[in-house]
């Protein structure tokens, strides 16, 4: 009894912040599910829901075509950071030596260029390449700014994993590379999932460089919101669809992998 | 570290650090020599002007009016931000690391703001905090205060501030649960036996060894939020009147509205260096951390 | 003769009279057009041009006509839309690379100076002039000159084709001006005097709305009111700065005194600010883009439908004048397949499908479609006022002179002109201190305008 009381203010202040997060996006739902005159009583819990919204957003702009772009590109990227990160964080964990830090600062660097400096750079380049509108050059920016991440991530779950077990492959005739994927891998599946998790957030989310870079073969989801900022206002019930579905993968990756997640983070 | 070991570990991390500090300098080199010419949106990339630093001097002598609030406000949107964010993300993370009932539950509600795109995030903030259309302000009026003008001149950059804790702080929560549940349980567990109080042990046993964790989650936090373009974009798009224009919607401006790329260039570079500077700071106390 | 035989006459020539005396229906294209539609068939049939379009209920028209289009000519057409911040950006951009992957674009009207100094869009002059030949019908000279010339020529040049015009009308609430005795204002005295008058006349009542965001926003609303008084921001015969002078001093002092009779934080108002302002009930007036008032008729954002009247912008000192903005079409400079960019652009501009595109949501800009009964019948206060608006518009056209300049620097000029103004609205210093504040930075833009020339 006590001690429910003596937790009563953990739980009240928990909920307050659970409250807070989810707030705006419970209103994207509901929003979603609203006809546009409804929009004049925001505060109108019950009320009739419709799809008219989700109708206009997948029937009338297609926007549902955009997803596959997306995690195309998404998925790409995630096994590049994954794979890459895996190696570089390892190397850079077990062989260390004085300027290593440089290293890493080199490779952190890249994570800090806010995307709308260096858009225009990047078009260049593209335009000079001729990769613009492909796959391949938004993969290759968001590895770019996802990898240094990643590679710092992964370091830092390998300090949790002791050497033993890696020596005692390598002296039964493994080479360290293989010891690395049969023996250490396993033990790091919660880092590999938080790290893919990273990866995958921000490379969902990315709107200035798939804004410029692409246009018509690569379209992806999250730029089709330009498309509901009309002349003539903005289209909230379709731009909260847009949320919705845009969400949801993000959404049900984590369900599927929360078991990992949350260890990997704690 | 012998000579083999040195080639060993280059084979290792050469497939990701040499591509990644080719990719990562080229753009930004060629930002760099863009600033130092008078580039313009539409003209062919061949004809422009070498004009040395006078991008610069142009932005620091105020000579360009709004670089100066622009600064200003980044700065100031950063630091209110930075510690909204900590404290909020410091309160959570003590509390799930209480494991209460739901802690699960809590951590994915907690999750969400990251999950969301952040355009659209800074539409439905708009749309929430809308003068009349707004729930926040239907509610107020229910509890019988007067309605608030949240994107009007007075309150805007609040609201901007606002919308950037709610997106970012659960990263601070995250990051400082992970470095909670590092910290030894042995000390706490043998001063409480000895005879301290809780709140004592918190503040003299967890908190100096969760300073590192808290100082690099800050400053993450604020290179995050200096950068902040996409939420403030849909938000206010800068306004009213250039209430909310921080740096990066300055460059955009600068760069997109008025074309004046050479300018806008000059302007991204000294946010690049702002941020760089940061990160540099988390790095370096990183290290220490990892030494400890 | 026989009465069966008379009747039998009487009858068939009322038939053949109601026959020959009802329109045309919109169903079946006129035969010179057809022929045109089937050359272009044989000509450019099989090939795929993609457009850049804005997010517009122009757009939306254009789509909606694009199957009868394709299915005509043979030509299929990709649609790519993106918003009114990127397009402009997307189409320099692809300007400086020197390769688009576009064969139309949608233009900004009031951007054409710019679109013409860089060399984005092709000349259209020889296109127009061949296609005035084989298609007369198509009547280039039906657009409206205010649109015609507003959003299509610059520098001498014609460089795209109006398809969404718009001008400023003023709106006003009729219930109020019949419950009051007042008549809508024609002048700008009258105007400032209505505004006065309705200023707090009845509870959370305001005299006027309009766009007054300091910076860029308040120097256009401002511009709209500079030549009934005789001002400019900069002369546009020589690029003076001319924000000095008595007549742009007296300009901007009656904007500032009109706003003080506007909501009390006008100085935050965008566009869809000021809309949904006049549109909650919340002022007697409100003057804007005349392509806003399907907002205003809305019955799901409008809380006035049914209550509003229009008349054109009031006449000051030196006339009446009104400000032209809108979209046009254009041939991108760097596009590979202008032929059939062009077969599209002349079958959605022409007389033939004006109707059909005003019926499907698109904007008119023909005069044959403003004085048709089909789109005066629906609103005749609403079409004579746009009438009215839009030969004011002319006046300032023929006048030599544009609402915003035809400088590829002009948003620059109204970015630190109105800047300045802001300073007077806010109170931060008198009027003339801030027109004189402006002058150096106003005058380094002047100077790269005139080197430019």
């Amino acid at each position: 009894m006590k001690r429910s009381l003596k937790n009563f203010g953990g739980y009240f202040w928990l909920s307050l912040a659970c409250l807070f997060a989810c707030f705006p996006v419970l209103f994207m739902v509901v929003t979603s599910l609203k006809t546009r005159a409804m929009l004049y009583e925001p505060a109108r819990i019950l009320f009739e829901p419709t799809l008219m919204n989700y109708e206009a957003a997948i029937l009338q702009y297609g926007v549902t075509s955009y997803l596959k772009d997306s995690l195309i590109v998404c998925a790409i990227n995630v096994l590049i950071c994954v794979i890459l990160g895996t190696i570089t964080g390892y190397a850079l964990h077990r062989f260390t030596f004085k300027r290593q830090n440089l290293i890493v600062a080199g490779i952190l660097s890249a994570r800090v260029f806010p995307s709308i400096a260096l858009v225009i750079p990047f078009y260049l380049i593209g335009i000079f390449l001729h990769l613009l509108d492909t796959y391949t050059i938004i993969i290759i920016v968001f590895v770019t700014f996802n990898l240094p991440f990643s590679v710092v991530m992964m370091r830092g779950f390998f300090a949790n994993i002791s050497q033993d077990c890696e020596e005692a492959a390598m002296m039964e005739g493994c080479s360290r590379f293989g010891a690395l994927v049969r023996v250490v891998l396993p033990q790091l599946k919660t880092g590999i999932f938080a790290t893919a998790i990273m990866s995958f957030l921000t490379a969902w989310n990315e709107f200035t460089y798939v804004l410029f870079l692409t246009s018509s073969k690569v379209h992806m989801i999250s730029t089709a919101v330009v498309f509901f900022k009309t002349e003539q206002g903005i289209l909230w019930g379709e731009v909260s669809a847009l949320g919705v579905i845009g969400v949801l993968p993000v959404i049900a990756l984590c369900f599927l992998t929360q078991r990992y997640l949350v260890r990997g983070i704690v | 570290m012998s000579d083999k070991s040195r080639a060993r570990f280059w084979l290792w991390v050469a497939p990701s650090s040499v591509p990644l500090t080719l990719l990562g300098s080229i753009p930004v080199l060629l930002l760099a020599y863009i600033s130092l010419t008078s580039f313009e949106l539409g003209y062919a990339f061949t004809d422009h002007r070498f004009v040395g630093f006078s991008n610069y001097t142009r932005l620091f002598s105020g000579r360009e009016v709004e670089f100066w609030p622009a600064l200003s406000l980044s700065i100031f949107v950063t630091f209110v931000s930075v510690i909204a964010k900590t404290a909020l993300g410091l309160g959570v993370a003590v509390l799930l690391n209480k494991k209460l009932r739901f802690e699960y539950l809590a951590t994915a509600l907690i999750i969400l703001p990251m999950a969301v795109n952040p355009a659209i995030a800074g539409l439905m903030w708009k749309l929430m905090l809308s003068y009349d259309f707004g729930i926040i302000n239907a509610w107020l009026e229910e509890l019988g205060f007067d309605k608030v003008v949240w994107l009007g001149q007075a309150w805007a950059l609040m609201s901007v501030v606002i919308v950037l804790v709610w997106m970012h702080f659960p990263l601070s929560a995250l990051l400082i649960l992970a470095g909670l549940r590092n910290i030894a349980k042995d000390p706490q567990e043998a001063a409480l036996m000895d005879g301290c109080n809780p709140r004592q042990v918190f503040w003299f046993i967890v908190a100096p060894q969760l300073l590192p964790v808290i100082i690099a989650s800050s400053l993450f936090q604020a290179i995050l939020a200096f950068q902040a373009f996409g939420p403030i974009f849909t938000l206010t798009g800068g306004g009213p009147g250039g209430a909310t224009m921080i740096l990066p919607l300055y460059i955009y401006e600068a760069a997109f509205g008025l074309g004046t790329v050479g300018l806008a260039a000059a302007a991204a570079i000294i946010l690049i260096a702002i941020t760089s500077a940061l990160s540099a700071g988390m790095l370096v106390l990183g290290g220490k951390g990892q030494r400890s | 003769m026989s009465f069966t035989r008379r009747a039998f006459m009487l009858t068939s020539a009322l038939i053949t009279s109601a026959l020959v005396s009802f329109p045309q229906a919109a169903i079946a294209d006129s035969e010179e057009f057809s022929k045109w539609v089937d050359t272009v068939k044989a000509q450019e049939g099989g090939k795929t041009i993609r457009i850049l379009g804005l997010s517009h209920p122009a757009s939306e028209s254009m789509k909606a006509m694009t199957p009868e289009f394709e299915k005509a000519t043979g030509i299929n057409v990709e649609w790519e839309i993106v918003g009114s911040g990127e397009i402009l950006s997307k189409q320099f951009l692809a300007q400086t690379a020197g390769e688009s992957s576009y064969d139309v674009y949608m233009v900004k009207g009031t951007a054409l100076a710019e679109y013409d100094t860089k060399n984005v869009l092709v000349e259209l002059s020889s296109r127009l002039e061949a296609t005035n030949e084989y298609l007369p019908e198509y009547d280039f000279e039906d657009i409206h000159v205010a649109y015609r010339s507003g959003l299509g020529e610059v520098h001498g040049n014609t460089i795209a084709v109006p398809i969404a015009g718009e001008t400023f009308f003023l709106s006003y609430r009729k219930d109020l001006f019949e419950k009051y005795g007042k008549t809508p204002p024609q002048t700008m005295d009258e105007l400032l005097e209505a505004a006065k008058f309705f200023h707090e006349k009845e509870p959370g009542l305001y005299g006027i709305s309009m766009r007054a965001e300091t910076g860029r926003t308040l120097a256009l609303t401002w511009e709209v009111f500079n030549p009934a008084f005789g001002g400019a921001i900069v002369d546009q015969a020589n690029w003076d700065v001319k924000t000095d002078s008595p007549a742009t001093i007296r300009s901007l002092k009656y904007l500032l005194e009109l706003l003080a009779y506007a909501p009390p934080d006008i100085e935050t108002y965008s566009w869809d600010a000021a809309v949904s302002a006049y549109a909650a009930g919340k002022t007697a007036m409100w003057l804007d883009a005349t392509s806003l008032q399907s907002w205003l008729v809305d019955s799901d954002k409008s809380k006035v439908v049914g209550k509003i009247g229009y008349v054109a912008p009031p006449e000051g000192p030196e006339g009446r004048f009104g400000p032209v903005g809108g979209w046009s079409l254009g041939l991108p400079s760097t596009g590979t397949q202008a032929d059939a960019g062009w077969a599209f652009i002349v079958w959605m501009t022409s007389k033939e499908k004006a109707l059909e595109a005003f019926q499907k949501g698109g904007v008119p800009s023909r005069l044959s479609v403003l004085q048709d009964p089909a789109f005066a019948d629906a609103d005749p206060e609403f079409a004579s006022a746009l009438k009215d608006s839009l030969d004011a518009a002319g006046n300032l056209i023929t006048s030599g002179r544009r609402w915003i300049p035809a400088t590829s620097e002009s948003t620059k000029l109204h970015k630190a002109a109105g800047y300045w103004a802001g300073q007077a609205l806010l109170k931060k210093m008198t009027v003339e201190e801030a027109m004189k504040a402006a002058i150096p930075q106003l005058e380094e833009i002047t100077a790269k305008i005139k080197s430019q020339e």
